[in-house]
């Protein structure tokens, strides 16, 4: 009997844990107590990919100017994933080989995590492109990432790219998100790559 | 031996959960031995400081609880444990190399108590 009882209570403390986010506060702490242990999970990395002949992750540099850094990716689900080294939170993440948008740093640490387009709680101001037009919609994540447009015109068959008033020049190439594929009710489903890279790029949301 | 599971189901899980986790085999041992406390005791610690805290923890518990109150209907405590490792894998491991590594320990573990058991 007690143990039901139990189970009522801990369903009850994670309906308070989804609403008022209970774990911010011990989390934090936790982080900090493991660190140690990611060092060292870094080190070796680190070194078991220098034997394997993999050289330094690297800068990256626009105009003669740092404006992030590229991560060796360590594994991870398809709603977030981890980056080996500490990364700014907020930051913008990319895949350099297929020129893609992948998500945003919601975790730094020696292991930093990054939230991606499939996390059910990630909201984002994404570009539409057609072959003439162009207009700003909003992309709501999940298991398929959904964007509601205010015009009314039909966007099936456009491509998404993150809006960010930083780099949308410099990195235009980069912030593309995925295309549309077709309309349900009042928003467009959106095709997204679910496949991880080896290593990512992650820029910094100011230069 | 439970505590240093139970341990290390915190403290490795936190860094190590995408290669390799104690806490399936953590589970299993707690239900081998019928410590429901200390097991509950970890597991709302880990919800609330491992990872993203999950809708799948309570569906953890709901499966231990259940497999408790039937396993005088099954064979053995040893196919329970397992089922309850097995869940736990399934639902909170990220990739198929960390449910297989983290069943195999579990099961290994099992196989070695049931063996001291029955000498």
């Amino acid at each position: 009997m007690r143990r039901v009882v139990f189970f009522f209570l801990f369903a009850s403390f994670f309906l308070v844990e989804k609403a008022y986010h209970i774990s911010s506060f011990v989390r934090p702490v936790f982080v900090s107590l493991t660190s140690p242990l990611k060092s060292v999970r870094v080190l070796v990395f680190e070194r078991f990919f220098m034997v394997r002949g993999h050289t330094s992750p690297g800068d990256v540099i626009l105009g003669g100017k740092e404006i992030g850094n590229v991560f060796f990716v360590t594994g991870g689900t398809l709603e977030r994933f981890y980056i080996l080294g500490k990364a700014e939170r907020g930051a913008l993440v990319f895949d350099p080989d297929g020129k893609r948008f992948l998500g945003i740093v919601v975790e730094s640490g020696d292991l930093s995590t990054v939230k991606t387009i499939f996390s059910d709680d990630i909201f984002l101001y994404v570009k539409l492109r057609g072959d003439t037009q162009e207009v700003v919609a909003t992309l709501r994540g999940g298991r398929v990432p959904k964007v509601s447009v205010v015009e009314n015109i039909d966007v099936t068959g456009w491509k998404v790219f993150l809006e960010d008033s930083t780099w949308n020049k410099a990195l235009e190439e980069y912030l593309y998100v995925g295309d549309i594929v077709r309309k349900v009710i009042d928003h467009y489903l959106v095709d997204v790559k679910r496949d991880l890279p080896k290593r990512v790029m992650v820029v910094r949301r100011s230069p | 031996m439970i505590y240093v599971f139970g341990f290390l189901s915190l403290w490795w899980d936190e860094v190590f959960q995408d290669v390799f986790s104690f806490f399936p085999l953590f589970l299993a041992v707690c239900f081998s031995r019928e410590n429901f406390w200390f097991g509950a005791l970890i597991l709302v610690l880990r919800f609330l400081s491992v990872g993203p805290s999950s809708f799948f923890y309570v569906v953890i518990l709901l499966i231990y609880l259940l497999l408790f109150q039937v396993r005088e209907f099954l064979s053995s405590y040893f196919l329970a444990a397992l089922i309850v490792s097995l869940a736990s894998s399934v639902l909170l491991l990220p990739n198929l190399t960390s449910i297989i590594l983290s069943m195999m320990a579990a099961c290994l573990f099992l196989f070695s108590e049931g063996r001291k058991r029955s000498t």
